[in-house]
């Protein structure tokens, strides 16, 4: 790596290109891992690995989605390591591999359309509450159904999970995201409107 | 389509809908500090401490040809000892070299396990044990203590 005070120029550069694209990391980064902190690490970690590489990415049209990709990948890795690390002294909650049917089926009707007011700053802090309280796993399938937009297949193979698994952790997601959305105010009640 | 898979599209259209309209999160102001704290301080290490892709290139080209010295050697000196363990006085093959080298090796380690009083090999393996479980139970208890209560203290905000 060259030194960075001897380059003043690409410095520059690189700054203005760790600020256009430091929201959308830090945010993939604690999307999926539901904590601040380890995001703010993980994302260090990119940004260090793309001065690594920035003579390819300066300028490059698909930086951004190198980026992402990077952090995507750190971040499963994080939680993987964390989890194999910690399995063996915890009480987790039995393990839901292959099983069953998603869970508990709906116990409240679903309403259609969630509404406008949600993508304000303030829903936007509530949602992500939420999500920071659903578990890792289900955390994680669902972030990288929703917003990474990957398929059951990728996610699967992402995470080293069984199909069944992944299915089944998004549907358990999506069923626990909603009662957490409406202890915050914009559940049921508001969408009912 | 029955009214379970009706009822799941549905709900993954508004989770979808939900998410999907959520602006990014703002990075913390220290990121980029820390980005270029973490810069100065691999800047400043030398070569040598650092990757292998980031070493000279002459470094690399010569730790390349060391490792394969090395194991052409590893492969020569390991024909040499099998033959000197008189076992190629014909022609050997390489198995015949192998074995050669296995029974070498079982005899030397019998003949060092031999000279142990016993007593200090149960004692050896009694301490090593002994460890083992301490150093088990002294994790599961930082873990207890440290993770699991903190963890239970951030979750019931």
């Amino acid at each position: 790596m060259q030194n960075p005070s001897t380059e003043p120029a690409r410095l520059a550069e690189f700054t203005t290109f760790m600020r256009a694209y430091k929201d959308m990391v830090f945010s993939t980064a604690t999307r999926l891992l539901g904590n601040d902190a380890q995001a703010e690490d993980i994302s260090q970690e990119v940004f260090v690995r793309a001065y690594a590489h920035f003579d390819e990415l300066r300028g490059s049209p698909t930086s951004g989605g190198w980026l992402k990709t990077v952090a995507t990948n750190l971040a499963i890795n994080h939680l993987q390591r964390y989890r194999r690390r910690w399995r063996l002294f915890s009480q987790m909650e039995p393990a839901q591999e292959d099983g069953g049917d998603g869970g508990a089926g709906l116990e409240f009707p679903v309403p259609d359309s969630m509404p406008a007011e949600l993508d304000t700053e303030q829903h936007r802090a509530l949602i992500e509450d939420a999500l920071r309280e659903l578990p890792a796993d289900q955390r994680t399938a669902l972030v990288l159904y929703h917003f990474e937009d990957l398929s059951y297949q990728e996610i699967a193979a992402r995470l080293g999970a069984s199909l069944a698994k992944v299915k089944t952790d998004i549907r358990r997601a999506r069923l626990g995201l909603l009662p957490l959305l409406e202890a915050r105010g914009i559940g049921r009640a508001s969408l009912d409107h | 389509m029955n009214e379970r898979d009706e009822t799941d599209l549905k709900l993954e259209r508004l989770v979808d809908q939900a998410l999907r309209g959520q602006p990014l999160r703002r990075a913390p102001s220290t990121l980029e500090s820390k980005v270029f704290e973490e810069l100065a301080r691999q800047a400043a290490l030398p070569w040598w401490k650092r990757s292998f892709m980031q070493w000279p290139k002459a470094a690399r080209a010569l730790l390349l040809g060391v490792c394969t010295a090395l194991g052409a050697l590893t492969i020569v000196g390991g024909s040499r000892i099998a033959v000197g363990f008189g076992t190629a006085l014909r022609p050997a093959s390489e198995l015949d070299r192998a074995q050669a080298l296995l029974s070498a090796a079982r005899d030397l380690f019998a003949t060092l396990v031999g000279t142990i009083p016993p007593m200090w090999i149960y004692q050896g393996l009694a301490l090593a044990a002994g460890l083992y479980v301490a150093l088990f139970a002294l994790a599961a208890a930082g873990y207890r203590t440290l993770y699991l209560e903190a963890s239970m203290a951030g979750g019931s905000r």
